[in-house]
């Protein structure tokens, strides 16, 4: 692994692809990421980490997500992230209606500002390239968005209304 | 209970008799919607016809399909005469689970057109009212778009506020070249 471009050393850390093996560890790093961004409730988790389960693991079997795992050579986990394909409309000039869709990108805390999601952002859009996808898109949380801007992405104008919940 | 200001244009429209109705499209409407969407995209920029025909094909199928398995709903702006002037399509796109969210599909609004002549109006905020009407009714609680720079304005003022969504261009010469050999 060549590391040369990486800000800050990474080395020793190595991005794979994810196996369904590898499942409880995205699920754990999928319900890390909610909680550091503040979503909390044990119960909520413990449902929110069943769903996304099962809706990784069917999109993982018919190649419509990919994932990786960044790893020490010993096996210890520092980070993960997944690509799916997100069904968008139609548009002229494009083909087919799939959005390649990162999403879950995780550090482990003991492994932050090592550039290990840089290199996991890398893999995906060295993946997304390879598959002929011109866009990867996102939605940023506040610590993410330095890194993809580094890495080339641009604010889109996706706007959202937000609808009023009924009191109880 | 759904809070459509008192003086909103979906109100005020039913009250004062607009030359202009908002109503719900039909498969029978799908023409008019695929002809509206052209024009969008011509207005946009492709002019190429063979382009535009084979675009009008895809999304027709596309459509179609969506609003059969009612997962797609259009709004058609319509002059007294029956002439179509304007459109909108709210569809539930599929998105990943969130464990704020109960269900993994949202609403997009789509294919918002105005013709030319008709525009100034408040014809795309009957439309956009009429959509955020539909999502309390069902239970949604957000609405989404990506909205276009003479969009921008009218959202801005419904209340709609920018995400953090972000893109990168794959074929962007600048986008720095993945340096990990995997």
């Amino acid at each position: 692994l060549a590391s040369g471009t990486s800000r800050r050393s990474a080395s020793g850390i190595k991005v794979r692809r994810a196996t369904l093996k590898d499942l409880p560890e995205l699920v754990h790093q999928r319900r890390a990421m909610w909680e550091d961004l503040g979503v909390k409730g044990k119960a909520e988790h413990d449902r929110a980490d069943q769903i996304y389960g099962r809706w990784i693991r069917s999109r993982m079997k018919n190649e419509r997500l990919v994932g990786w795992i960044a790893a020490k050579r010993d096996g210890t986990v520092a980070g993960g992230g997944c690509v799916w394909l997100q069904e968008v409309q139609p548009r002229p000039h494009r083909k087919g209606t799939l959005q390649p869709y990162l999403l879950s990108m995780y550090t482990e805390p003991e492994f932050r500002g090592k550039g290990v999601a840089s290199k996991i952002v890398e893999a995906a859009i060295d993946w997304t390239r390879k598959q002929g996808y011109e866009r990867l898109q996102l939605h940023a949380s506040e610590m993410g968005r330095g890194v993809y801007k580094r890495l080339g992405f641009k604010r889109t104008w996706e706007m959202r209304f937000n609808i009023n919940r009924p009191r109880r | 209970m759904p809070k459509i200001p008192i003086s909103s244009p979906l109100r005020a429209s039913t009250k004062s008799g607009s030359v202009f109705t908002i109503r719900q499209a039909t498969l029978k409407d799908l023409d008019a919607l695929v002809s509206l969407r052209r024009a969008e995209q011509t207005e946009f920029g492709q002019t190429d016809h063979p382009i535009l025909d084979k675009a009008d094909r895809v999304f027709s199928r596309w459509a179609r399909s969506r609003m059969k398995a009612k997962r797609l709903v259009a709004w058609l702006a319509e002059k007294r005469n029956g002439t179509i002037v304007g459109c909108g399509c709210l569809w539930l796109q599929p998105v990943h689970p969130n464990p704020q969210r109960k269900r993994t599909h949202r609403p997009y609004l789509l294919s918002m057109y105005t013709d030319p002549k008709s525009r100034g109006r408040g014809l795309a905020t009957r439309i956009v009212l009429a959509a955020m009407d539909w999502c309390r009714k069902h239970g949604y609680h957000t609405l989404s778009l990506h909205a276009s720079d003479l969009g921008k304005g009218v959202y801005k003022s419904l209340g709609f506020k920018p995400t953090s969504e972000m893109r990168a261009r794959l074929d962007d010469p600048n986008l720095p070249r993945s340096h990990a050999r995997l």
